[in-house]
């Protein structure tokens, strides 16, 4: 287990060796925080060796009391916003319903990619996909990488406070989508 | 009709991970970064490699040194026109103090990327 400590260190001392450290621990969850947003594996392969670099490159100038993984996070969330927001400049107008049915079209896309058995765990990914970006993102950053509400308001830049509301607003929407599109 | 319980499901994804993707984006990252050294230095950009060699290695340095110049402001006149917005026609047109200007306008690390990237340029080579 490598400490972020240790990993500021080795920034700090050695750049390269640090990044690898840094890679080591966290390329592995940056790219499964940002597929959830992106769904598309080389999608999510170009952003998290994106992060990196920026990662790399802006090291010097990061808050020395702020928190390693908050800021990794923080890189690796706008990286996936620009991913998404890209592929919305793609299509010429774009209201919430066909945001939606966007969404809902990607998620079914990976359906080739999935593991035999998991119906229900891409019906729960096509839940989360209709909700608002930021909700998904709220909800992935607390669900999934189990931040607290107080590491999700400096990855976010939302308080703290509405982190917590929108988290459970999301839940409650993806219950209801859940249990009305019950698995057979 | 049961109400739906996210509680009761793992939280693992349905998507796989191609294998070997971690390693290949360790290997992109550095090659992006340009790591030449494994202490993390930025590549020593004053090296010649032909350095070591006796005799004539003055005029081949010299040589080296000449089109790296050339490359570093070629490839710095393509930067300004990317960065700067600048339309492609003033490229040609542009003095060799306009490039110098803005090579010297990108960041250290930028300058030592495009030094790097095409030190070794095989198409350089007169």
């Amino acid at each position: 287990m490598i400490s972020d400590s240790d990993i500021i260190a080795a920034m700090t001392q050695a750049p390269a060796e640090g990044i690898r450290l840094m890679m080591a621990q966290y390329s592995e969850p940056v790219y499964w925080h940002i597929r959830r947003m992106v769904v598309d594996h080389e999608d999510a392969q170009d952003a998290t060796q994106e992060t990196f670099v920026r990662l790399f490159r802006a090291f010097d100038t990061r808050r020395d009391d702020g928190n390693l993984r908050c800021w990794i996070y923080t890189v690796a969330t706008h990286e996936a916003l620009r991913i998404i927001g890209r592929r919305r400049t793609d299509v010429v107008s774009l209201d919430d319903d066909e945001g939606e049915a966007l969404a809902g079209r990607i998620a079914d896309e990976a359906i080739d990619d999935a593991a035999e058995g998991d119906a229900i765990l891409l019906r729960l990914q096509q839940a989360i996909h209709r909700l608002p970006t930021k909700q998904q993102l709220v909800f992935n950053l607390r669900y999934y990488s189990e931040m607290s509400y107080d590491e999700i308001a400096q990855v976010t830049g939302i308080p703290a406070t509405s982190a917590k509301a929108s988290f459970h607003v999301a839940k409650q929407k993806i219950t209801e989508y859940m249990t009305a599109h019950e698995a057979r | 009709m049961t109400e739906f319980n996210l509680d009761s499901l793992p939280k693992r994804m349905p998507y796989r991970m191609p294998e070997g993707t971690l390693e290949q984006i360790e290997r992109n990252v550095m090659l992006r970064i340009g790591e030449s050294k494994g202490d993390g230095r930025r590549p020593d950009v004053a090296a010649s490699p032909t350095a070591a060699t006796p005799g004539g290695a003055r005029t081949i340095s010299l040589r080296w040194r000449r089109w790296t110049e050339w490359a570093v402001s070629a490839a710095a006149a393509v930067a300004a026109v990317c960065v700067l917005g600048l339309r492609p026609t003033s490229v040609a047109s542009s003095t060799e103090a306009d490039v110098e200007a803005a090579f010297a306008n990108l960041c250290d690390d930028d300058q030592d990327f495009l030094i790097a990237l095409y030190q070794d340029d095989p198409f350089m080579d007169n």
